[in-house]
């Protein structure tokens, strides 16, 4: 995992673990939760991952379980639904932690998507700290002309107005600069793009993505055979 | 001329919209702030995919909802990369709306959001009660313990839940997209081609 995977093989990994989730066994659940949680004390990251599982995944699990083995229902529900959403959930958090938002950006160039949905993919990360930024300038603006957030129950929903729409209007005005620039730039030529750098697949990735289906799609058969 | 569904969507997902898109994924992340300093129980996480159906039309909101979940789940919470489906309905059901004229009058910007709240719990519920089993670490959790606890399924709980509180949550959100649409300045709101509001 200290390694840079393709987002394609990231994406295998993570289908792999919804088919055991969806189609496997309690037991090959259980052996791909601990498979989750070696590879979650991997990665870079390991001390968000670890704290991302011990926050969130981990007591929604035991609630799922608490709940669904209460008002009569058997234990195995209960553990059913608490590994379902594990096996669900965490490989997600894995990927996301292990990889960096370069890896994506990289890997996205490689996918067949057109250009401009690639653009508004980076282009939606970008603005969504510069929004964070405008919406703490608003609010502390209007908290300077007199704003109190702290009113009755019935004029709540007014006060979200003085912080939106300023935020919108600035948002919007961005926006359009940016559509300017945008098309000046020409990037609905139908021209192909080079760029510096790409990702590209490994012997490593392809074996990997290759272990991967294969084992997901004998999980998926297994189901539909075994008893 | 009659466009095609391929042409509709190219012309919905480039130029002006492209980065109005993008600024709906942002207005739909920073709502979780807004409610919290604002202190009120509503998400309001598809004010942005409503907008953006209203001004740039229904694909380009359907983008806008997908990407908006996408990018919750990287930055904010990988479950919410489940949830990608509701969006996708909330967009497409804004951008129909917006076609019919419906942003003309608040009556009917209010009938609507009830409806779309309607739509967004039956989309919704399935989700939620499949990954999460009913369990989100939310407010409205109680209401599905409640409904657990008076002898209801999973699925029927989680149902009840969302057809409790999608409705208030979806109308708020559309009776604010409504007031920010007539709050615009024309010269702002002509730069949009593709606008079904005037």
């Amino acid at each position: 995992m200290h390694r840079t995977l393709h987002p394609l093989t990231s994406l295998c990994f993570i289908l792999f673990f919804f088919v055991i989730a969806l189609f496997g066994a309690p037991t090959t659940q259980m052996v791909g939760v601990m498979i989750l949680l070696s590879a979650a004390s991997s990665i870079r990251k390991r001390k968000q991952a670890w704290k991302k599982i011990a926050l969130y995944i981990l007591p929604i699990g035991i609630l799922l379980f608490l709940v669904n083995s209460a008002f009569g229902a058997p234990f195995s529900r209960g553990l059913a639904y608490a590994l379902r959403f594990v096996l669900l959930i965490t490989p997600l958090v894995i990927v996301l932690l292990g990889g960096s938002p370069t890896d994506f950006r990289l890997g996205l160039r490689t996918v067949p998507i057109p250009s401009r949905l690639h653009y508004l993919f980076i282009f939606s990360f970008e603005i969504i700290q510069s929004l964070r930024d405008v919406f703490q300038a608003v609010y502390i603006g209007q908290q300077l002309r007199g704003y109190n957030a702290n009113r009755s129950l019935g004029n709540k929903w007014k006060n979200i107005f003085p912080l939106l729409l300023p935020v919108m209007l600035i948002a919007i005005s961005q926006g359009l600069d940016r559509s300017l620039a945008f098309e000046f730039k020409g990037i609905e030529s139908p021209a192909e793009k080079i760029y510096l750098r790409t990702l590209t697949l490994s012997p490593f990735d392809k074996l990997s993505i290759a272990i991967l289906l294969l084992s997901s799609l004998g999980l998926i058969v297994a189901s539909f055979i075994l008893p | 001329m009659k466009q095609s569904m391929k042409e509709r969507f190219r012309l919905q997902t480039t130029g002006a919209a492209l980065p109005l898109i993008a600024v709906g994924i942002g207005i739909n992340l920073i709502m979780g702030e807004l409610t919290a300093v604002v202190k009120i129980p509503l998400y309001l996480d598809s004010v942005g995919t409503i907008f953006i159906g209203a001004i740039c039309g229904m694909y380009a909101a359907m983008v806008c909802g997908l990407m908006s979940n996408v990018a919750a789940g990287i930055i904010f919470n990988p479950a919410m990369i489940f949830f990608a489906p509701v969006s996708i309905v909330v967009g497409a059901c804004a951008g129909y709306f917006a076609s019919k004229n419906g942003f003309s009058s608040l009556p009917t910007v209010i009938a609507f959001g009830l409806f779309q709240g309607i739509i967004t719990a039956l989309v919704s519920a399935p989700i939620s009660a499949f990954v999460f089993g009913g369990i989100t670490l939310g407010g409205t959790d109680f209401l599905v313990l409640y409904f657990r606890a008076i002898g209801e399924s999973v699925q029927k709980s989680v149902l009840y839940q969302g057809l409790a509180s999608d409705p208030i949550d979806k109308c708020v959100s559309y009776v604010l997209v409504y007031f920010i649409l007539m709050q615009m300045p024309d010269s702002l709101r002509n730069r949009f081609p593709q606008s079904t509001v005037r």
